[in-house]
C-alpha cells in the first residue's frame, strides 16, 4: 500500500492550505489592527499636513512610504485584503449550511459596506458652490481637479468643451471633434510659475499665444504645498482640421483670469486652464443666506440658505429648500450640505459643498444587511437553545415516572 | 456530525467560487475605472458672466495684440507714481504697471503684477523670492529663511480701499549695499492678489522703501469711468 500522498494530493493540500490562511480569523484581527493604526497615525498627521495630505497619504492609499521607501499598508490594501478575507471565510471557514444561515447574511453585509467603499473611492466627486445671494447657479467647482476648457460663446449662453488635465502627457494628442480640433501637449505641470519677460522688444512678434503675455512655463515643486493651492501649467499646439491652417501655440496658466482666445476655422473659441466646472442635474437660486451668532459675540453659531431649486427636466417644478448645517439637500446621485460662507462685494456669499455619490445608498444596504443577519442569528440560537432545554427536560420528566 | 474533509468536488467548487469573486471583482473595477472618462470630453453650458463692478481685472487694452481681446476692458485700479519715479509705458502681459527708478547712476524696477487666488500664499512665495534672491550672487546667510523673514522683516498695512497688504523687505538680510535684493508687497483683492515688487541693489532699494510704501497704501479702486 502506497502511504506517500501522490503529486495531486499533495498541490491541492497546499493550495487548500494557503485559502484555509486566507479565511482565517487571524487575518482579519490583523487587519482590523491595521486599520486602527492607520486611523490613529492618519488623525496625527492630519493636525500639521491638512485634512486632504492625510487622506491621500492615508486613506486613499495602496502603501504608505515611510522615509520614502519603507511601505506600509494604506487603507485601500488593508481593506482590499480584509475583503478576499471575507470571501474565503465565508467558503472554507463558515461554510453555507442552514444552521450558520445569519452568519452568512452577515459577512454579506459587510461585503456589501466595502464593495461601497471601494465604489465611493473611485466613483463620488467633491465639489463647492460659491453663490452669491439673488443669483443662480447650475454649475459646481472642484477644489482640487482642473479642467483644459474651450469655450464657444453664443448670445446668451456659451458651450464649453473640457478634459481634465490631470492626466496630461507630453506628446499625447487630445481630441475635439465636434470643434474639429486637436491639441497636441508639449509640457503639463501640476504646479508652475509664469515667465512673463520684461519688456519685449519693438517690432518682434511673440508666437506663443497667451492673453497674459506668458511666454514660458517652469515647474513649481508640490511637496510642502496643499494640493487645493496648486497652480498648473500647459503648453499645447492647437491643430485645426482644414488644411493648411497653421497651428497655434499656446500656454495656459490656473493662475491666470483672462482666456485666451483665437479665431480658429471661423469661429471664435476662447481657451482657458481652470478648477473643474461640473454641471449639476439643477438650478439652484440662493434666495436667502442667515448667519446666527452666539451672543455677544461675532462667532458663527449657524447659517443656512433658502434656496429654490429646479431639476434640467423639462417640467420640472420649483421648490423651495433649507439647506443648513445638519440638514443636507438630497437630490437624485448629490448631497448639498451648508458649508461656510463669504462676505465680499458688500454681499453674502453662500458656501456649499456638493458629493456626488451613486453608492451612497449601499452603507444602508448593508447595515439592514448585517441587522438582519443579527436577528437571524439570535432568533436561530434561542430556538436551539429552546429545543436543548425541551429535549434535557423530557429525559428527566420520562424518568420521574 | 457529517464531514467534509476529503470531498474534493466541494473544494474545487469552493476554490472556483472564491477565486472568481476575489479575482473577477476588481478586475471589473480596474477595468471600469480604467476606461473611466478621463480623456473623455465632457460638454456642458455655461452662463454669460456679467461684468462684477469693482472686480479685479487683469485686463488691459494691451493685451499683446492678441486677436479677439475686449477693448472695452479697462483697468479698474489707481495708484499714486511716487516723486521721482516714472511709469512705464504698459506693452502688454500681466502687469498692471512697471516702474522705473534711477539714482545717481543706479536703476530699480518696480512691478505690479496680479495673480488669481492667493498664488500659493505668501510663505511659499517668500521662499522662492529668497531662492531668487541668492541666485543673483548674494550672499544671505544660511540662517535667514522665509520663517525668521516672515517673523522679523514682515510688515502689516492697510491701502486706501481697505485692503490689507504685506510688506517683506529683504534689505536687513542683504549683507552688501551693492548686493540685488528685493522689497515685495501682497495685496489681497476680490479673490485676487496683487504683487508689488521692487527690484534692485540694496541701497537705492533702502532709500526709495518709504516710498514703495506709499505707493502700496495709495492702491484704490479707479471710480473714474472709462479711465
Amino acid at each position: 500500500m502506497n502511504n506517500q500522498p501522490t503529486q495531486e494530493t499533495q498541490k491541492k493540500f497546499n493550495i487548500k492550505s494557503i485559502f484555509l490562511a486566507l479565511a482565517s480569523l487571524k487575518l482579519t484581527v490583523v487587519c482590523l489592527l491595521l486599520l486602527v493604526i492607520l486611523t490613529i497615525w492618519g488623525t496625527v498627521y492630519q493636525a500639521d499636513h491638512g485634512l486632504y495630505q492625510a487622506q491621500q497619504k492615508f486613506f486613499s492609499s495602496w502603501f504608505v512610504l515611510q522615509f520614502g521607501v519603507i511601505p506600509f499598508p494604506g487603507t485601500v490594501l488593508v481593506m482590499f485584503v480584509l475583503f478576499i478575507n471575507l470571501v474565503f471565510a465565508l467558503f472554507f471557514r463558515i461554510g453555507f449550511r442552514l444552521a450558520k444561515i445569519g452568519n452568512i447574511v452577515i459577512h454579506l453585509g459587510f461585503l456589501i459596506m466595502l464593495v461601497g467603499g471601494f465604489y465611493t473611492f473611485y466613483y463620488s466627486e467633491e465639489s463647492t458652490i460659491l453663490i452669491k445671494e439673488g443669483t443662480t447657479t447650475t454649475l459646481s467647482e472642484s477644489r482640487t481637479e482642473w479642467e483644459l476648457a474651450l469655450k464657444v460663446t453664443n448670445e446668451t449662453k456659451s458651450d464649453v468643451y473640457a478634459m481634465d488635465s490631470a492626466s496630461f502627457k507630453p506628446g499625447e494628442t487630445l481630441q475635439f471633434k465636434e470643434l474639429n480640433l486637436q491639441l497636441k501637449i508639449q509640457s503639463y505641470f501640476r504646479n508652475c510659475t509664469p515667465l512673463v519677460p520684461n519688456q519685449p522688444v519693438p517690432g518682434t512678434e511673440s508666437t506663443i499665444l497667451n492673453a497674459s503675455g506668458i511666454q514660458k512655463i517652469e515647474e513649481e515643486p508640490t511637496h510642502n504645498i496643499d494640493v487645493e493651492e496648486y497652480l498648473p501649467g500647459v503648453n499645447f499646439q492647437a491643430i485645426p482640421s482644414t488644411a493648411g491652417t497653421a497651428p497655434l501655440q499656446v500656454i495656459l496658466y490656473g493662475g491666470e483670469q483672462q482666456e485666451t482666445i483665437a479665431n480658429i476655422d471661423g469661429k471664435e473659441i476662447s481657451f482657458s486652464l481652470r478648477k473643474k466646472r461640473i454641471p449639476l442635474p439643477l438650478s439652484i437660486q440662493l434666495m436667502d443666506f442667515t448667519v446666527k451668532m452666539y451672543p455677544n459675540s461675532q462667532i458663527p453659531k449657524s447659517y443656512e440658505s433658502k434656496v429654490l431649486i429646479k431639476g434640467e427636466e423639462e417640467g420640472s417644478l420649483e421648490r423651495e429648500v433649507v439647506i443648513s448645517m445638519n440638514k443636507p439637500l438630497r437630490f437624485k446621485d448629490y448631497t448639498f450640505f451648508q458649508s461656510g460662507y463669504d462676505t465680499r462685494d458688500n454681499s453674502e456669499y453662500s458656501i456649499l459643498a456638493v458629493v456626488k455619490n451613486k453608492g451612497r445608498l449601499l452603507p444602508y444596504f448593508s447595515s439592514i444587511t448585517i441587522f438582519l443577519g443579527l436577528m437571524i442569528h439570535f432568533l436561530t440560537m434561542l430556538f436551539k437553545r429552546r429545543k436543548k432545554t425541551g429535549e434535557t427536560a423530557e429525559p428527566q420528566k420520562n424518568e420521574k415516572r | 456530525m457529517k464531514r467534509k474533509p476529503n470531498n474534493h468536488r466541494y473544494i474545487n467548487n469552493n476554490y472556483m467560487y472564491s477565486i472568481l469573486i476575489t479575482v473577477l471583482l476588481p478586475a471589473l473595477f480596474v477595468v471600469f475605472t480604467a476606461c473611466g472618462g478621463e480623456k473623455e470630453v465632457r460638454k456642458y453650458q455655461e452662463e454669460q458672466p456679467t461684468p462684477k463692478p469693482g472686480k479685479l481685472s487683469m485686463s488691459s487694452p494691451h493685451t499683446g495684440g492678441m486677436p479677439g481681446s475686449n477693448p472695452a476692458m479697462q483697468p479698474h485700479f489707481k495708484w499714486d507714481v511716487p516723486t521721482g519715479w516714472t511709469e512705464e509705458p504698459k506693452t502688454g502681459g500681466m502687469r498692471l504697471a512697471t516702474f522705473s527708478i534711477k539714482t545717481g547712476g543706479k536703476t530699480a524696477e518696480c512691478t505690479m503684477i496680479p495673480l488669481s487666488g492667493d498664488a500659493g500664499g505668501l510663505q511659499a512665495n517668500v521662499e522662492r523670492w529668497l531662492d531668487q534672491v541668492k541666485s543673483t550672487g548674494t550672499a544671505i546667510p544660511d540662517k535667514v529663511n522665509a520663517d525668521t523673514l516672515m517673523k522679523n522683516h514682515l510688515e502689516k498695512f492697510l491701502t486706501k480701499a481697505q485692503f490689507p497688504g504685506e510688506l517683506v523687505d529683504f534689505t536687513p538680510v542683504t549683507p552688501k549695499p551693492t548686493d540685488q535684493t528685493f522689497i515685495v508687497a501682497v495685496i489681497p483683492i476680490e479673490g485676487a492678489s496683487v504683487f508689488v515688487k521692487l527690484m534692485g541693489e540694496k541701497s537705492i532699494l533702502a532709500e526709495n522703501k518709504g516710498k514703495f510704501k506709499a505707493l502700496c497704501e495709495s492702491f484704490a479702486f479707479n471710480t473714474a469711468p472709462g479711465k
